[in-house]
């Protein structure tokens, strides 16, 4: 451990790898999140560690799927998707650009909102997630550009997969990425592509849209 | 056809992509899920869960942050993590081969799978990390495990299981930065 760290940071740390693996205890994972928002030392050791973690989950053991996997699998996918209505597209008649550009999810251009920050906003901008006027977490959003944001949900009273969804001034919707709610609680980091001013609000959602959680971000 | 230009296909409703999809990842999905929750039943619940999320979120994948198989694996794991809370009681070791090729001695790993596989070189740095810390890093981030229950199942303390895996995670991390440089 390194010993020019300060005090808070070595306790950090201590957690930093059970916290990028994703079994670190609802309690401990915002202490985590606390710190890492507000210390950049802190929050790159992070960064390399989820980084890891990814790779690391490459290694799993491949098995056998039960028979019927599939078929039960396209069943329920196709029930879903029945009423979507989406429109039908050859892969064959995409560009290579399209395909980019798909692949790439959230290719974020003309964006106007490039204002430099004013020099009081250097501190991460924090606010409550709240479900019905309830505060049910926190969300934080770094300064630098581009931003970071952190959420922690510790009174959702909910399990699973839940989604995060930010809205851009000027009502752009950018679908961010998922994260694991344990019992109500879970956190999660992520980087956006564009300045902290871009923001308006951001949702938590599960996995059919119903929102968890919401925060408005208008300063 | 790679796997970006599968999802690209899967977001725009194309079947044939879907299909592709499935049959390329559910050995990994399942297999992942199975070694987490132990039973193939709740595996497969995990594992048809992951594979509808990814299908309807193929969209907003974001090809910068790595790749299809690191996104689809994480998305399995969580959700294998958050159903095996809800059921695990006694935590026990892993069965499966590649638990004990992960976890033994010697470089085994390394030698059963091709250089070229992506994973090659982490499969490498993990194969020398000393065997204490190799068995923490492989229970938490590949079976999911916390470090409560790794303690138990090694029969050590608390402590001495959070700084294997802190220790362990670092040098890893260390040897892929080195190495990739
Ligand atoms: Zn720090």
């Amino acid at each position: 451990m390194n010993a020019s760290l300060g005090r808070e940071c070595a306790g950090v740390r201590d957690d930093l790898s059970e916290f990028a693996l994703g079994i670190l205890a609802g309690r401990d994972r915002s202490r985590v999140l606390d710190h890492v928002a507000t210390c950049p030392s802190c929050r790159g050791e992070l960064e390399s560690l989820a980084a890891l973690a990814d790779s690391l989950v490459e290694l799993a053991p491949s098995a056998e799927a039960p028979v019927g996997f599939e078929s039960r699998l396209l069943e329920r996918y196709h029930s879903q998707h029945r009423h979507r209505q989406r429109p039908k597209v050859r892969l064959l008649a995409l560009t290579g650009a399209a395909l980019l550009l798909v692949a790439s999810g959230f290719a974020l251009g003309g964006l106007s909102s490039r204002r430099p920050d004013s020099p009081s906003s250097a501190a991460p901008l924090s606010a409550n997630l709240t479900s019905q006027g309830r505060n049910v977490g926190q969300f934080w959003v770094s300064s630098e550009t581009p931003a970071w944001i952190y959420m922690s949900l510790d009174d959702a009273n909910w399990s699973g997969t839940a989604w995060c969804r930010v809205t851009l001034r000027g009502g752009r919707i950018l679908d961010v990425g998922a994260f694991s709610v344990n019992h109500g609680y879970g956190a999660w980091a992520a980087r956006l592509d564009v300045a902290r001013t871009a923001l308006a609000s951001a949702q938590v959602t599960d996995g059919s849209g119903r929102v968890l959680a919401s925060v408005s971000l208008s300063t | 056809m790679s796997d970006e230009a599968l999802l690209a296909g899967v977001a725009l409703g194309d079947d044939d992509a879907v299909l592709k999809f499935v049959r390329r990842y559910q050995r990994r999905l399942f297999g992942l899920a199975l070694g987490i929750v132990g039973d193939a039943g709740c595996a497969e619940d995990v594992a048809q869960e992951a594979f509808l999320r990814i299908l309807r979120h193929a969209s907003v994948y974001d090809v910068r942050r790595g790749p299809v198989s690191s996104w689809a694996l994480t998305i399995t794991r969580n959700l294998a993590i958050d159903a095996l809370r809800l059921r695990r009681s006694v935590p026990t070791a892993p069965g499966d081969v590649v638990f004990a090729n992960l976890t033994s001695r010697g470089t085994g790993p390394a030698d059963i799978i091709e250089s070229a596989d992506p994973a090659a070189p982490v499969w490498s740095a993990l194969a020398r990390l000393p065997l204490d810390q190799r068995r923490c890093v492989v229970l938490a981030a590949i079976y999911g495990h916390t470090a409560v229950e790794i303690s138990i199942m090694e029969s050590i303390p608390l402590g001495t299981a959070k700084s294997r895996l802190r220790l362990g995670m670092a040098r890893l991390r260390d040897t892929l930065v080195r190495e990739s440089s």
